[in-house]
């Protein structure tokens, strides 16, 4: 009966006549589930291009061998003896461009003889009428004279067999023709994205000979692991045997990074909504301190207030959790251009995929938002549980904080503050900045921590504002409702400081690129492949495309760059190739801070057959200049010495340059990325960039580009790589604005009776008004202040730490402080107008009514 | 002669047919014409003078070829065992490699073909392999007999004795045969070619070891994944043909018959069946005497007669399982009948065709044993080529 009661007076009464409370909370801790889930799910899909995909494209195959930079068929073939363990089947990846489709698609080369045995691509049933027509199409795919697509493909290109089919492959175009499609086994399969063409095929197209990997299915009887010893018995040197999964792991782990510091950064609106549940229950609880006085007092047991407040947090939590994830998915579907913009930053070319909403993401949508409300329960539920019977019934007046409060909460951000300094110290966790973003972690403790004491601080300022009555009523309003006004300043700061912290990061990483670009970019031309939708150019150019530069703008004009692949240890790194002695000439690159001429460092490395290894390598390897660098190159092992750490932007994998001399020596007939291009006079750039383009567009798909436009296109891709921080700053910033909301209408209901004496005195509306849009301002101000040096503080983390634990970048510490200013005044102002419908509450004339009840 | 090359060929083809539907689909491109120039393949003009061991060995500028082993083999236990394991190599495109060109791209396919008949049992037991020539795993050596596909091989020691590994786990089993000639090689065809039709150019070279003494193991995979070993003991009989001939026009199917006489006389026959029921005048034999002599027959030097027919329940396919073999002027009269009647390989999931292939006893006259091969009795064969 009493529990009954509990549950009528705690929670349906107040359910009822404060709707907007509710649903605001609701709407809140939606936003930032939506946040969490959105970026899980556009992280989700974006990788599942390039993970899912693997595993799926791959087949049944157990295992697989490969090497950077492939095999060549005498290593390929030392696997011969394995055939009665296992089906061999060779296969070459790689990614191209159709035409109609300005997106990468995976292009599968394979042996048709065999690949029955590996993959899915097979119909079901017989037709006896069609087998002339189908064996036409297998010899033509046999002898090289076509592809297949899927179905699903070559509908979305209007395409029939028989059709041409354009086709873009290391920047050359490629004329061939639809032999046939294959049905998809699943919706959203990544075999609907492929293209299958005989090995040969792509091979003759990539203009080399090599394999990129052997599949193994073992054979009945046969166990995986001896298998697997029997490959690896035969495998040439720096040529690596794993599952296909495991590849899918390691394109993953690329990534690994970037997701977790983009599910970080999600995670602070959901931190966001969790404080704004917390403020809600809190208010709830002071509140209705009153009645809970009165039920202990008839007999209520704490645990049967308890289970009142725990049953509206649930509520909060699951409706929360449920609307989030709905608007979730929407908002995933938003973000996935922009993650696999993000994505495709280290993984170029990731091809297509669709978001899908799985089962696990309502519940964790669900289990998000539960999380938060409970976690945030926790301290509503100590003040329930204090709340004396009698004590209670007196009415809530202004109490400044105590001396002994004051040195707790001081004592606990001095805590915190230790805490962040020394977890900031700390290295990565499996290449992860786990620690210091435990940090930032501990930066918002302290701004939380001193929230208490600011707010006191302002209260105790009303004393001597005596002359400004909306101001006095205002620092009285925030003193007496201290709890709750420094919570809704806590969770204003903590959007604010997420807001200010990306502005430092994306300002530093900014102004580092483009230091960076200016320094490096000193070509008049730079011939490079087309980019493609993820605003990543694909693949590399053509062996034609270097012969025709030259032949236009003469040798020793041309500088190119060719990029492969390496592995360092068992992990992969760019190998690239450079002429050092004309990047001499030129001094294309940057040294990392040792106060060394460039030119000679180069001149220096060409002279003695030295490498330069970029910031990334030296973050991960530790090696640095002058050291010996051991790097497997198409199954050989190269020493090299370090003659300098460069920077760059560009990869965070690890590059190794060397001499073009030296990497082709290893690479034969190798084609390079990209062209730059110095002109003896500069004022034919625009010359020689036409030229080139005429020569080039009928067989090549390239972009030519001036000096300006590819720095412009640099700071395009990188404003898009940082578009889905914008989107999560403003998830994030909604949030703290709902939480505003519904503290000043709390703070103004606790303060009704107030309000409505100083009404029937003779206030004035606009004095009312004023006080409760001035209480908002300072509320805003405080959080929006605290916040700022909180922000300032983990931006610094962000660039120092978290970027060089991640990526291995250094960057030049950027201080927005125009922006800083701004999101201060913005979030003021917001706070303002999120203060109008609780002061427009506050003079909707009802003082009497108010005052009959007292 | 001719039935047993297209046989053969046929199969071969047949795989890539079926390939065709595993990796590529079910809408197929119009047919344009795909398949390279036929004249660029080498043609038997006329008689060519052998070198062997070098001729055991590939031709790869014509455009079919097969090693073809099949015996009766007995175990330590007297159970009669019916082995066959054969290796095709089927042309693609005559074409050399260009200078500096490592792609794999497909010029000879290579097929296997293992089968295992426990004849008490009667039970057939078939797997194959089919792929392209390249990294070790299909290939044919030019100089001797050294052929290979992924897990089947046969080889040709100094000694001429034919080396057989034919793995079949899918089945569970592996057979490792040594198989030793008793007899010269015997060159099929009256001028030392195999006719395969009336234009001048349509023949094979075609050898065969009538005998082969034989012994070797079987190896049977146990369900612990461990192998048990059956020692076997016979004879089998070896063919080796390759040509660029095609199949003639209304051509439905053959039957092919090498036995092996208990007088000491070895047979090779073959019909080749038209669409109106008919037998092509190209069909023919070849008789060997023990001392080597050999006797080229024509067509109407020997009658086959169908007795009794084994119908498949799986596929519909009558196939003729007893067979009365006649070839007056040498005084051979006898019946053929199978040792299990359910000798047909379905191959229609993988390869696309069904033929029927299994060992026989010769009784009722003339004593002996050999195996018989018969295509075109199921499923057609006009739309695999």
């Amino acid at each position: 009966m009493i529990g009954s009661m509990v549950f009528q007076a705690l929670f349906l009464r107040p359910l009822r006549r404060g709707p907007w409370r509710f649903l605001s909370t609701i709407v809140g801790v939606a936003a930032g589930v939506a946040a969490g889930v959105s970026t899980l799910a556009a992280s989700r899909a974006a990788l599942a291009s390039l993970v899912e995909g693997v595993a799926e494209v791959s087949g049944v195959a157990a295992w697989e061998l490969s090497m950077p930079g492939g095999m060549s068929v005498d290593e390929a073939a030392r696997q011969a003896s394995t055939a009665p363990l296992a089906v061999v089947a060779p296969v070459v990846e790689d990614l191209v461009v159709l035409e109609g489709l300005d997106d990468a698609v995976r292009l599968l080369g394979v042996d048709p003889l065999v690949d029955r045995h590996v993959r899915a691509l097979r119909v079901e049933g017989d037709d006896e009428a069609r087998r002339q027509e189908y064996w036409t199409a297998f010899q033509g795919l046999l002898a090289a004279d076509g592809v297949c697509l899927s179905e699903p493909l070559a509908r979305r290109l209007g395409l029939e067999a028989g059709d041409p089919v354009s086709l873009v492959l290391r920047s050359r175009r490629h004329e061939t023709r639809l032999l046939a499609t294959f049905p998809v086994p699943a919706q959203a399969s990544a075999l609907e994205r492929v293209v299958v063409a005989d090995i040969a095929l792509v091979q003759a197209w990539r203009g080399d000979g090599r394999i990129d990997r052997l599949e193994f299915v073992p054979r009945p009887g046969v166990e995986p692991e001896a298998l697997r010893a029997r490959i690896e018995s035969l495998a040439p040197t720096g040529a690596v045997v794993r599952r296909p999964a495991e590849r899918a792991a390691r394109t993953s782990g690329m990534v690994r990074s970037l997701e977790f510091n983009l599910t970080s950064l999600s995670g602070i609106s959901l931190l966001v909504g969790a404080v704004l549940v917390a403020t809600t229950l809190a208010t709830s609880v002071v509140q209705r301190k009153a009645t809970i006085a009165l039920l202990l007092s008839l007999g209520a047991s704490r645990r049967q207030l308890a289970g009142a407040l725990l049953s509206e947090a649930a509520l909060l939590g699951a409706l929360g959790g449920l609307l989030g994830t709905l608007a979730g998915a929407q908002l995933a579907r938003l973000f996935l251009p922009a993650m696999r913009q993000t994505y495709a930053t280290v993984v170029p070319g990731a091809p297509q995929t669709e978001i899908a909403l799985h089962w696990t993401d309502g519940a964790i949508g669900a289990a998000l938002g539960m999380g938060a409300a409970f976690l945030a329960a926790i301290l509503p539920l100590l003040e329930i549980l204090r709340v004396p019977p009698i004590q209670a019934l007196r009415a809530e007046r202004p109490a400044f904080l105590s001396s002994r409060g004051l040195r707790l909460s001081i004592g606990l951000a001095a805590g915190f503050w230790f805490a962040a300094i020394e977890l900031m110290r700390l290295p990565a966790w499996r290449g992860l900045p786990l620690w210091a973003l435990a940090s930032t972690l501990c930066v918002l403790g302290v701004m939380f921590a001193l929230q208490g004491p600011l707010v006191d601080g302002l209260g105790r300022l009303g004393r001597r504002v005596a002359w400004l009555p909306p101001l006095r009523l205002a620092l009285a309003s925030l003193s007496a409702g201290r709890r709750r006004a420094a919570w809704a300043a806590g969770a204003v700061g903590v959007a604010t400081s997420l807001s200010i912290s990306i502005a430092v990061m994306v300002s530093s990483f900014r102004q580092s690129v483009v230091a960076w670009t200016d320094e490096s970019l000193k070509a008049d031309l730079s011939v490079r492949p087309a980019l493609v939708a993820t605003g990543v150019p694909l693949g590399g150019l053509d062996v034609e495309v270097e012969r025709l530069t030259v032949e236009t703008c003469g040798r020793d004009a041309v500088l190119p760059y060719h990029v492969a692949e390496a592995a360092l240890g068992d992990r992969p790194i760019v190998l690239a190739g450079a002429d050092f002695r004309l990047g001499a000439q030129r001094g294309p690159l940057q040294l990392v801070d040792d106060g060394r001429d460039e030119r000679a460092v180069l001149a220096q490395a060409h002279e003695r057959g030295e490498v330069l290894v970029n910031e990334a390598l030296h973050a991960h390897s530790g090696l640095g200049t002058g050291d010996m660098l051991h790097v497997q190159v198409r199954g050989r092992n190269i020493a090299r010495r370090i003659a300098g750490v460069v920077r760059d932007y560009g990869d965070s994998r690890g590059t190794v340059t060397m001499d073009l001399p030296d990497f082709l020596a290893a690479h034969p007939g190798h084609a390079p990325q990209q062209l730059a291009i110095f002109l003896a006079d500069p004022a034919q750039a625009q010359a020689t960039q036409a030229e080139l383009q005429r020569k080039l567009a009928a067989t090549h798909k390239v972009d030519v580009l001036l000096v300006r436009d590819l720095r412009a296109q640099v700071l395009e891709v990188f404003e898009r790589t940082f578009a889905i921080t914008g989107a999560l700053q403003a998830v994030s910033a909604l949030v703290a604005l709902v939480a505003v909301l519904v503290v000043l209408h709390a703070l103004v209901s606790e303060r009704k009776k107030d309000l409505a004496l100083l009404s029937a005195l003779g206030a004035s509306r606009l004095q009312i008004v004023g006080g409760v849009c001035m209480q908002a301002a300072l509320l805003g101000l405080l959080g929006a202040g605290a916040g700022a040096v909180a922000g300032l503080v983990i931006g610094l983390v962000l660039v120092d730490v978290v970027n060089l634990q991640s990526f291995g970048w250094t960057l030049e510490l950027v201080q927005p402080w125009w922006q800083v200013a701004s999101t201060m005044l913005l979030v003021a102002l917001a706070c303002v107008v999120a203060a109008l419908p609780p002061a427009r509450a506050a003079t909707a004339g009802r003082e009497r009514l108010v005052l009959a009840e007292e | 002669m001719h039935e047993r090359f297209h046989a053969h060929l046929s199969v071969a083809l047949a795989a890539l047919v079926a390939l065709a539907f595993a990796a590529v689909g079910v809408h197929p491109a119009p047919p344009q014409a795909q398949a390279r120039d036929e004249a660029d393949w080498a043609r038997i003009q006329a008689p060519v003078a052998l070198s062997l061991p070098r001729d055991h060995g590939s031709h790869p500028k014509v455009r079919t070829e097969w090693w073809y082993l099949t015996g009766l083999v007995r175990d330590e236990d007297g159970r009669r065992h019916g082995l066959q394991a054969t290796i095709f190599r089927q042309g693609l495109d005559p074409r050399p490699a260009a200078p500096g060109d490592e792609s794999l791209r497909a010029r000879q396919a290579w097929a296997a073909h293992v089968a295992w008949l426990d004849v008490a049992e009667g039970k057939l037991r078939h797997v194959e392999r089919v792929r392209r020539e390249g990294l070790d795993l299909a290939r044919g050596s030019t100089s001797m007999l050294d052929a290979k596909v992924d897990d089947v091989s046969l080889t040709m020691d100094e000694g001429g004795a034919i080396h057989v590994k034919a793995g079949a786990r899918e089945e569970g089993y592996e057979l490792v045969l040594v198989c030793s000639p008793t007899r010269p090689w015997t060159r099929h065809g009256g001028d030392g070619t195999s006719k395969k039709g009336p234009e001048p150019g349509n023949a094979s070279m075609y050898l065969s070891a009538t005998r082969l003494a034989t012994t070797g193991v079987l190896r049977r995979l146990r369900p612990d994944g461990s192998w048990s070993e059956t020692k076997l003991s016979g004879e089998c009989w070896f063919d080796h043909e390759w040509g660029s001939s095609q199949l003639g026009e209304g051509v439905v199917g053959w039957d092919w018959l090498g036995l092996r006489l208990a007088d000491g006389r070895d047979l090779m026959l073959y019909r080749l069946r038209t669409k109106d029921g008919g037998v092509l005048a190209q069909s023919s034999g070849t008789l060997v005497h023990p001392d080597g002599r050999l006797v080229h027959l024509s067509r109407g030097d020997f009658a086959i007669e169908e007795l009794e027919h084994w119908t498949s329940p799986r596929t519909k396919g009558r196939w003729p399982v007893r067979l009365s073999i006649s070839v007056p002027a040498h005084a051979v009269a006898m019946e053929a009948t199978a040792l299990a009647p359910d000798c047909e390989l379905d191959g229609r999931a993988s390869t696309g065709t069904i033929y029927w292939e299994g060992p026989v006893v010769l009784q009722g006259g003339v004593q002996g044993e050999g195996y018989l091969e018969v295509t075109g009795r199921a499923g057609s064969l006009e739309a695999r080529f």
